[in-house]
Parts: structure tokens; C-alpha cells; sequence
């Protein structure tokens, strides 16, 4: 039982361990680093929006909204699941993806954008 | 016989962070009987399916767990696929393949990561999630997202992965190969894991089988069931095996889950080698669905059935699914009969339970 124990594979993986770099990162001191697909949030190009509301109707989660008249977009980031799906289905193709994470919040907000 | 005690196990407990309730009648410390109730969150996701589009509904499917995801949104798919007569291409079929078996291999990581969690054996458990980090990472890379890939469509994939990509994925699990050897070896080898697990929750093949057990929980048994030997995806071509072994204690559903993930990893490296060039990855999808069916797969927990019923419209009429944990419940319950209390912990977690999954 003795010599078992000393042969036990855990004490090699664990010493060799001792002297690699560690697996994780120092956040949030070290930045944080996405991968060009990273799914993160969904920013729109309002000057290019038409404002045909076929990203409220293709919303799984159902967080963006559109008021025409006021030439209005607005999205509730704290509900979307950023499935990408809005922007595949973007006719003007004004919505994009961008590779970084939401930003933490202490409450729910709605952002709204308007062409003015 | 002795004080009889009932003790509430769960929907919190440190072990296990499945909201499972357990009320374990005890006598001294001997559980008698233990009686479930789920139910804590139930999100009804099922209903949904008449209020959302068939095709965008494929995003809530994927989210009705973290870890089985991309297997449930596959799920989903291919009953639409079915009803509506969609074949779909060659080149997704690989690519579902390779998602869906490296969401295995870090499904099983993160079992054995918990499990060793259970046992106390801190070390081990760091090493496990250490090493599904790098299926992570690969999921990231791919696909944009760690846990929830969006990837899977009704009639194909969402995206690609280019040549490089796929040679990179190949190098890097050939590289962990090596690496997982090193750390699963000490679940088989090791004094303080075989002692705490060899002989824990037999399960017999017969009680398997009259008990309805699924996925590992049944090959630990003895019993080669898995669905992937139903035909669908690309199974037969890419060197799939049933993974079975004999022993139907907890170290043998531990060694069934080690040896699934040397065959996943395999299975990923015949299928980078055999994948189809043609870069079509879609088939079209046109009209609506009308009919029924009933989609079988196999998730990393086991067996899943899919069922769907489409009425002609944009909206389904219903959709129901039966998820590897609920029909691996009734197995659990009677395996908990005559075992100490210190070893329920780690023989509800030998399930791998997924609540989430249960519930929807």
C-alpha cells in the first residue's frame, strides 16, 4: 500500500504542475481577449437603418424594438442572447456583431438610438 | 430496526449545483427510500414552440441546457428536417458531427471534473476543467460562443470552418491526447478514487433495462445501447464504437465516460480527414412543416427523443422532448436504497444529472 501510494500518478501530475505557468488568466488586471467571431454585442448603423423592424419580428428573445415614425431603435442588452440572428436577417445589413462582451450593469436600461 | 429520519437533500446543495430535490428517509445511516420532486425550473420552453417562428426557434432549443446544447438544437432540427423532407448536405452533416462530439468530450470533462469535485479530490478536479478549457477554446474559435454556439440551423450549419481551422482543431486533440491520458489515468489508477468509487450503486443489467436506464448509466451495465447506431449524421463513417463495460459500479460508468472521450476525439480527427470539400453547408428551407415526428439522438447524458407535430404553419402545433436525466431518475431512486448517506452525493451525480435539461 505503501509503495502504491509514492507510485500514485497524481503526485507527478501535481509536481509537474508546479512549475508551468498557470492555466488561468489575471482578469481584470491581464485584458481580456476575444476571437474575431466572438458573438458580443449587437451595435447598429442607424444612419443606415430603414427601420422595417424585421430584427424585432426575428428577435428570439424579443429585446429590440423600433418605433418608424420616430426613426427610433432601441435594444435591452441586459435580455439578448446574442444569437446573431437579427443580423443575418438585416435587409440593409446596418447591424453588426462586434467581438466584445456587454458591459456588466447594475440595472436594466433600454438603449435607444435615433436618426435625427 | 433503527430511528427512522428523513432528511431533505437539494434543490441546494454543495455537491451538486442541480436543483434535484431528494427526500432520503434514513435508518441510522441507511437510506431506505428516497422520493424526488422536480420541478424547481420549469422555464416552459416546450409552450414556446407555438409562439416563435420553427426556424428561429432552434435558438431557444440550444438553450435549454448549457452543456448539451448544440446536441439539442441539432435535435431539434432534424425532426423539422424530417417532416419537411430536407436533406441535408454532406459538409454540415461533418461539421454537426464535430460540434457535436467535442460537446461531448467536454461534457464528459466536466463530469469527471464534478465527480472528482465530490470525492474531495480538489487537484483532480482543476486538472479536468483545465483541460475542457481547451474544447472552450476551440468552441470560440469556431463558433463565436463557449457554452451556446448558434451554429445549427434547420436544413444545415450556420457557419463553416475553414481548412486551417480544421487542422489546427486536429493538432490540438491529437496534442491532448496525450495529455488527457495523464489525468484520466489517475481516475482508474489511483488508491483514493478507486477505493471511494469500485462497488458503489450496482446496477444490474437486468435493473438497467426494467428501469429504463439511457446513455452511460446503461453501458456501465453491459447493455450497447446508443442511438448513434440508429444511422443518422455520419456515425458509420468516422469509426464510431459502443463503449460498454461490465462492472455497473460507479468506476464503471467513470471508465464508459473516460474511453467516450478517447472515441469522440477519434471520431474528430477521422471526420477532419474525411470531411467533403463542396463548401455548401445549407440546404434551402421552403414552405412550412406539416406532419409529425419523432427525432432520436444521442446527448453526452444519453438517449433523447424529440417530438414534434407541425401543423402547416409558421408555428408548430407541439413539441415535446425526453431528456437522458428524467428516464435515468427511476434507476437512481432505486440505487439509493441501501446506501449510506455519506455516498448519495456522488451516486446522484453519477447520473450526470441536468436539471435544466429535465425541466425545460
Amino acid at each position: 500500500m505503501r509503495r502504491r501510494f509514492f507510485n500514485a500518478p497524481m503526485i507527478k501530475t501535481a509536481l509537474r504542475s508546479l512549475f508551468k505557468a498557470p492555466a488561468t488568466v489575471k482578469f481584470p488586471t491581464a485584458p481580456m481577449e476575444y476571437g474575431e467571431i466572438y458573438r458580443g454585442i449587437i451595435e447598429n448603423d442607424i444612419e443606415a437603418c430603414i427601420f422595417c423592424g424585421m430584427c424585432v419580428k426575428k428577435c428570439p428573445a424579443g429585446v429590440i424594438d423600433v418605433i418608424r415614425d420616430e426613426k427610433t431603435w432601441s435594444i435591452d442588452r441586459s435580455g439578448c442572447i446574442q444569437c446573431a440572428n437579427c443580423v443575418t436577417n438585416c435587409p440593409k445589413k446596418c447591424l453588426k456583431m462586434v467581438n466584445v462582451a456587454p458591459a456588466a450593469m447594475t440595472e436594466q436600461s433600454v438603449e435607444s438610438l435615433v436618426n435625427a | 430496526m433503527g430511528n427512522r429520519t428523513l432528511i431533505p437533500f437539494g434543490p441546494q446543495h454543495p455537491v451538486l449545483p442541480e436543483p434535484i430535490h431528494l427526500d432520503l428517509v434514513l435508518e441510522d445511516e441507511w437510506v431506505v427510500e428516497a422520493i424526488p420532486s422536480i420541478g424547481f425550473i420549469h422555464r416552459g420552453l416546450e409552450k414556446l414552440v407555438e409562439v416563435k417562428d420553427f426556424q428561429d426557434y432552434v435558438y431557444v432549443a440550444e438553450r435549454i441546457c448549457g452543456i448539451c446544447s448544440f446536441k439539442h438544437g441539432m435535435g431539434y432540427s432534424m425532426a423539422v428536417e424530417n417532416v419537411m423532407g430536407i436533406t441535408v448536405p454532406e459538409r454540415a452533416e461533418f461539421l454537426r458531427a464535430i460540434w457535436g462530439e467535442l460537446s461531448r468530450v467536454h461534457s464528459h470533462l466536466l463530469w469527471l471534473g464534478l465527480a472528482a469535485d465530490a470525492l474531495g479530490f480538489e487537484n483532480l478536479f482543476m486538472h479536468c476543467w483545465r483541460l475542457r478549457e481547451t474544447i472552450l477554446d476551440i468552441f470560440d474559435m469556431t463558433t463565436g460562443g463557449r457554452v451556446i454556439f448558434s451554429v445549427c440551423k434547420v436544413g444545415g450549419v450556420r457557419k463553416d470552418i475553414s481548412a486551417e481551422k480544421l487542422a489546427f482543431i486536429r493538432e490540438t486533440l491529437l496534442g491532448m491526447r496525450e495529455e488527457l491520458n495523464k489525468v484520466l489515468t489517475i481516475f482508474i489508477d489511483d488508491a483514493t478514487v478507486r477505493n471511494r468509487m469500485s462497488g458503489l450503486g450496482y446496477v444490474s443489467p437486468e435493473d438497467a433495462h426494467n428501469f429504463g436506464a439511457v446513455g452511460p448509466m446503461a453501458r456501465a451495465s453491459g447493455i450497447e445501447m446508443d442511438c448513434r447506431t440508429l444511422g443518422y449524421n455520419v456515425y458509420k463513417e468516422i469509426g464510431f464504437k459502443v463503449i460498454t463495460e461490465t462492472s455497473g459500479d460507479c468506476l464503471g460508468r467513470t471508465k464508459v465516460r473516460i474511453r467516450e472521450i478517447f472515441n469522440s476525439i477519434d471520431m474528430i480527427v477521422n471526420a477532419i480527414d474525411l470531411i467533403p470539400k463542396d463548401t455548401t453547408i445549407d440546404a434551402p428551407v421552403k414552405g412550412f412543416p406539416d406532419g409529425e415526428y419523432f427525432a432520436r439522438l444521442e446527448q453526452p447524458r444519453g438517449e433523447v427523443v424529440y417530438y414534434i407535430r407541425a401543423n402547416g404553419t409558421k408555428f408548430l402545433e407541439r413539441m415535446r422532448m425526453r431528456t437522458p436525466t428524467f428516464a435515468n431518475i427511476p434507476i437512481l431512486l432505486n440505487l439509493l436504497k441501501g446506501v449510506e448517506l455519506a455516498d448519495v452525493p456522488i451516486l446522484v451525480l453519477t447520473i450526470d444529472p441536468c436539471i435544466s435539461c429535465c425541466e425545460r
